[in-house]
């Protein structure tokens, strides 16, 4: 049995609850309406007109960019956060440690600026 | 009050389900939804183990952006219903020598992860020295993580850089026809230079 058991015991209750009601309304939005499905029902609805293909369409290539560059992005935040925290406690060694994994960084940065890489034309 | 064995067989239940579905499953939308589903157990798990920093970190990298990525990459691909072309007899050397050594990672897990509650009986603990010690989770990653394990705290940089150029290059399309607008190009510009009196013939 952990302390930190007792603090998420909350956040288990509203993840329990919300679990409840997705499903409460799911269910109840599924049983209680009449169920006659044809054919211009089940299609992808189209403004206008009849519906061309698929509505899985192919993605740009450019949002699978935008997506890598956010994630690395991402993980650079959450090392930075532990570092904030013990930042008083650990040598200075550990402080231009920090130091040099931002440079590296920013030389991909940099080059992503000169690339052009977060333009959309 | 087995809450948290409780919880420990509802998480570990739910992701072997939804791992069993992410291979099972032939839209690979679905599968990837079922990976998030995974995901979303594995981050209980952690945290019924204490690792909050890590559990918070699966669900904010893992599901955040991996699976997102994961979901570009099905949907850039444009697969429609697939069938599986591999022979019977290809797979299933592969599987059973992998199924072999993830199987003997666990057995080491099960020897000092105490499964089914054999150690303890009904005794409710609180080891009030590590609790007190007020070292969390990620005061104690972050102790060790940029001192002792600089050099894979600096090897992670660099994989991230590589990362990023690679995605740079291997995306990047710049269209040459499109006109775009240059700001800097219509500030300069200046009244002498684009505007000119002409004399029309009477």
């Amino acid at each position: 049995m952990k302390l930190i058991f007792t603090e998420y015991s909350i956040i288990l209750i509203f993840l329990v609850i919300s679990f409840i009601l997705s499903i409460t309304i799911f269910s109840l939005s599924y049983l209680l309406i009449p169920q006659k499905a044809d054919q211009e029902k089940v299609s992808a609805y189209e403004c206008g007109f009849n519906p061309f293909d698929d509505a899985r369409a192919t993605f740009d290539v450019r949002f699978y960019l935008v997506a890598i560059l956010f994630l690395i992005f991402d993980l650079e935040i959450s090392f930075l956060f532990p570092w904030s925290l013990v930042l008083g406690n650990i040598p200075l060694f550990g402080f231009w440690s920090m130091i040099v994994f931002l440079g590296i960084l920013t030389i991909g940065f940099v080059y992503e600026w000169y690339k052009g890489a977060l333009e959309w034309e | 009050m087995y809450t948290d064995l409780f919880l420990y067989f509802l998480f570990s239940s739910f992701a072997l389900l939804a791992s069993l579905m992410v291979i099972s499953l032939s839209n690979a939308v679905h599968s990837v939804l079922f990976l998030i589903l995974v995901f979303c157990n594995i981050a209980g798990l952690l945290l019924l183990l204490g690792a909050e920093f890590l559990s918070f970190m699966l669900l904010i990298v893992y599901v955040g952006a991996i699976a997102v990525l994961f979901l570009f990459v099905v949907m850039m691909l444009n697969i429609k219903k697939t069938s599986t072309t591999l022979s019977f007899f290809f797979n299933r050397p592969i599987g059973i020598i992998t199924f072999s050594i993830l199987f003997n990672q666990l057995l080491g897990v099960f020897n000092d992860f105490d499964t089914f509650g054999l150690k303890q009986k009904d005794l409710i603990w609180i080891s009030w020295i590590t609790e007190h010690n007020n070292l969390t989770n990620i005061q104690a990653v972050g102790k060790v993580f940029y001192t002792k394990y600089s050099f894979l705290f600096i090897l992670s940089g660099l994989i991230l850089l590589v990362a990023m150029l690679g995605a740079i290059i291997l995306t990047m399309h710049q269209r040459t026809d499109v006109k775009k607008q240059k700001i800097e190009l219509q500030l300069n510009r200046n009244f002498g230079g684009s505007v000119k009196f002409i004399n029309l013939r009477k």
